[in-house]
């Protein structure tokens, strides 16, 4: 048992091997707010539970199609989206909910637009995959691996161009950085100096495929150097490194010094997609369960915020709680507002093919 | 003004990039291209809005996508049609589906310009005309110019469009010459009736144009009176013109520069048999490349286009049809 435990750690130390250089980034921001590092871990509640009703609602049948959750990653989306601007944009990914939350997305929208929904952020055009809302800055979500890439140094392209100052974030995964878009956008976003932050969510798989099986490397911040692009690594389960490091690559880029790219490390709780038919592959063996369950317990993102903040003396227990029930309320009045929307009408399917 | 296709392209460009500053051209070899279609353009508006890229076409087409998503409006050029295929994802997961997948919260004003290079000896890599395939991704507007002012107004009007738009320009008419009225404004959507007729309709698509109005002579002097009509645009595509015409002679052949199999001509083909059905006096004739890849040796090429030869015999064969 001691045995095993201690082999698990010593996985985890492997895949979490730690920066150096991070260590400094944190330093240089120490005056957050205690009410921000409050609304950090709301915002993480928030996802984690509305991810959770998600999950039941897949399984129940009520929800179609394709859904990925982030839990277990919420740090990543969090840190990441408080450090950001309202005006600043974001690229996402297929796993879209996370981001779309943490920078200000109106849930009841949101969880209509998973419902396929009329009133949902995409009229019930787009579905989990594809959430989008430019009222805060997100520039949509494509579910085909790598293909936000090119779209977001387009949109730094832009903001480069007008001068008008706005950052350009764009989430993906490890499994995303096998794709030839990824290193042509390295390549691009270095030579023309663009306001981009490359965020690697590396959460050492992709749907069943182990980063160690596919890659040469298991950090993948190193890719960038090649390209001329400054990285980091760091612990993507802890909010406030991952909100302090992007805070310190804002920073650099005003500085006019280009493109980032950050190599969060984290861990998906759940399987790839929800359903019952990728609860089955929990079973199968791809990943070390036991791996899985020690970050579950000790590496839990909010777990860990929480943890801290009340031995600071930031927040008591209690409030904790306090929050907790209030996102609860606020998720089940998005579900009940998503389940009375009615569905789009059939002439919606022939709308927006074309702007007119 | 009197001016070459090549230079119609030129010029629409220089229209465009000088009344509005948020347009951005991109493009391989943009700053001094082979052709000539956007000589000096780099010195007038600045190496800011005349970007050469890296052979990236992925990242580029996808870079014009994201930038024309946050309000400029873009353009690039892929140079030869069969590059589109390296960016494909970029163009048919991206750029098609961003309006409705979205529903509408962006603006797309993206035109994407590219040359179908067939008949000139280039092999089965750099010789395709791939429209069809665009045809049958939603969200995409084609345009396929087959003369100067074709060429010039409907890539001014590809570039203002504020959706994705593909512009194939046709390299085997680059060097054909004709007075240009740069105020002359066709809206994508609208075929042009070359020439009048009543006995016989011929669809012409892209190059086959120029093909077809070689052969009117010939067709006078067989007592054969063809009304011409050239799609200009494959999407939208101006199907009542079209219908209009064969309705009136109840004959068509339809030329294509695409392979046959899924072509633009057998989709326009296969509307007139669905709502012409009765209008109809005769089969409906189809000349395109035949369905193999194209050829380097120059006989074997001109063994599967359509040429003037074929699209004559074609047009003679439907005309000699009695039900
Ligand atoms: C181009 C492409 N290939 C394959 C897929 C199927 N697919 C969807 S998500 C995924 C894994 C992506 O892994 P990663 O980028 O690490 O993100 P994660 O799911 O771990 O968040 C795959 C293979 C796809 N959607 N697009």
């Amino acid at each position: 048992m001691n045995k095993n435990i201690s082999r698990i750690e010593s996985v985890i130390k492997d895949t979490l091997k730690i920066n150096p250089e991070r260590a400094d980034e944190t330093q240089k921001f120490i005056d957050m707010e205690n009410s921000e590092k409050i609304s950090l871990l709301r915002k993480m509640i928030r996802i984690r539970r509305f991810e959770e009703k998600v999950t039941n609602y897949k399984l129940d049948g009520k929800i179609l199609g394709p859904v990925h959750t982030c839990v277990g990653q919420e740090a990543v989306n969090v840190g990441v989206c408080s450090a950001l601007s309202d005006h600043d944009y974001i690229v996402g990914n297929h796993r879209s909910h996370g981001y779309m939350i943490a920078k200000g997305a109106k849930i009841n929208l949101l969880m209509a637009e998973i419902f396929g929904k009329s009133t949902g952020t995409n009229g019930g055009k787009g579905g989990s995959m594809h959430v989008s809302d430019i009222s805060i800055g997100s520039l949509g979500a494509s579910g085909i691996v790598g293909s936000g890439l090119p779209v977001a140094c387009g949109a730094a392209f832009a903001s480069q161009y007008k001068n008008d100052g706005k950052i350009t974030c764009v989430f993906f995964g490890d499994g995303a950085s096998n794709e030839g878009t990824f290193h042509e956008c390295m390549n691009l976003a270095s030579i023309w100096k663009l306001p981009i932050i490359f965020l690697l969510e590396n959460n050492g798989v992709a749907v069943t495929t182990l980063l160690k099986g596919v890659s040469a490397s298991l950090d993948l911040y190193h890719r960038a150097q090649s390209y001329g692009i400054s990285s980091k690594q760091i612990d993507g389960q802890n909010v406030e490194e991952v909100y302090y490091t992007v805070k310190s690559a804002i920073a650099s880029i005003k500085e006019g010094k280009g493109a980032v790219l950050i190599e969060a490390k984290t861990c998906r709780f759940h399987e790839h997609q929800e359903g019952h038919a990728y609860l089955r592959m929990s079973d199968v063996g791809y990943r070390d369960k036991q791996e899985v369950n020690y970050w579950i317990a000790n590496k839990d993102p909010i777990k860990l915020f929480s943890n801290k903040l009340i031995a600071e003396d930031i927040i008591a227990t209690s409030e904790i709680e306090h929050i907790y029930a209030e996102e609860n309320h606020n998720i089940e009045n998005a579900i009940a507002y998503a389940d009375i929307s009615s569905f789009p009408s059939n002439e919606d399917a022939y709308s927006n093919v074309f702007i007119k | 003004m009197k001016m070459t296709y090549g230079t119609a392209i030129r010029e629409a460009l220089l229209k465009e990039l000088e009344d509005d500053k948020s347009v951005v051209l991109f493009g391989e070899d943009i700053q001094h291209n082979l052709y000539g279609y956007t000589d000096n353009l780099v010195n007038i508006f600045g190496k800011k809005r005349v970007i050469n890229t890296p052979l990236s076409e992925a990242a580029i087409v996808g870079t014009a996508v994201g930038a024309a998503m946050c309000g400029l409006t873009t353009i690039v050029d892929l140079t030869v049609a069969n590059f589109l295929y390296v960016a494909m994802d970029q163009i048919a997961n991206m750029a098609a589906k961003t309006n409705y997948m979205y529903n509408g919260q962006f603006k797309l004003p993206l035109t994407i310009m590219v040359s179908t290079l067939y008949n000139s000896s280039s092999a089965a890599q750099h010789s395709d005309r791939p429209h069809p395939i665009f045809m049958n991704t939603p969200g995409l507007k084609i345009v396929v110019p087959s003369c100067p002012q074709d060429a010039y107004s409907l890539l001014r009007s590809a570039i203002v469009d504020e959706n994705p738009v593909i512009y194939f320009s046709d390299r085997s008419l680059f060097y054909t010459k004709e007075d240009v009225d740069v105020n002359c404004n066709i809206k994508i959507g609208q075929a042009s009736v070359l020439t009048e007729g009543s006995d016989i309709t011929v669809v012409t698509i892209s190059g086959c144009s120029k093909i077809a109005m070689d052969l009117l002579p010939e067709l006078i002097n067989e007592n054969i009176s063809a009304e011409i009509i050239d799609v200009r645009s494959l999407v939208p595509l101006d199907i009542n013109t079209i219908k209009k015409s064969v309705r009136k002679t109840g004959r068509v052949v339809i030329a294509d520069t695409a392979h046959k199999s899924c072509s633009a001509a057998s989709e326009i083909s296969s509307i007139l048999a669905e709502d012409l059905f009765y209008d109809l006096k005769a089969p409906i004739g189809i000349v395109a490349y035949d369905d193999v890849p194209v050829p380097f040796a120059k006989n074997l090429e001109l063994q599967i286009m359509p040429t003037k030869e074929k699209i004559y015999q074609k047009v003679v064969n439907i005309m000699q049809f009695n039900k």
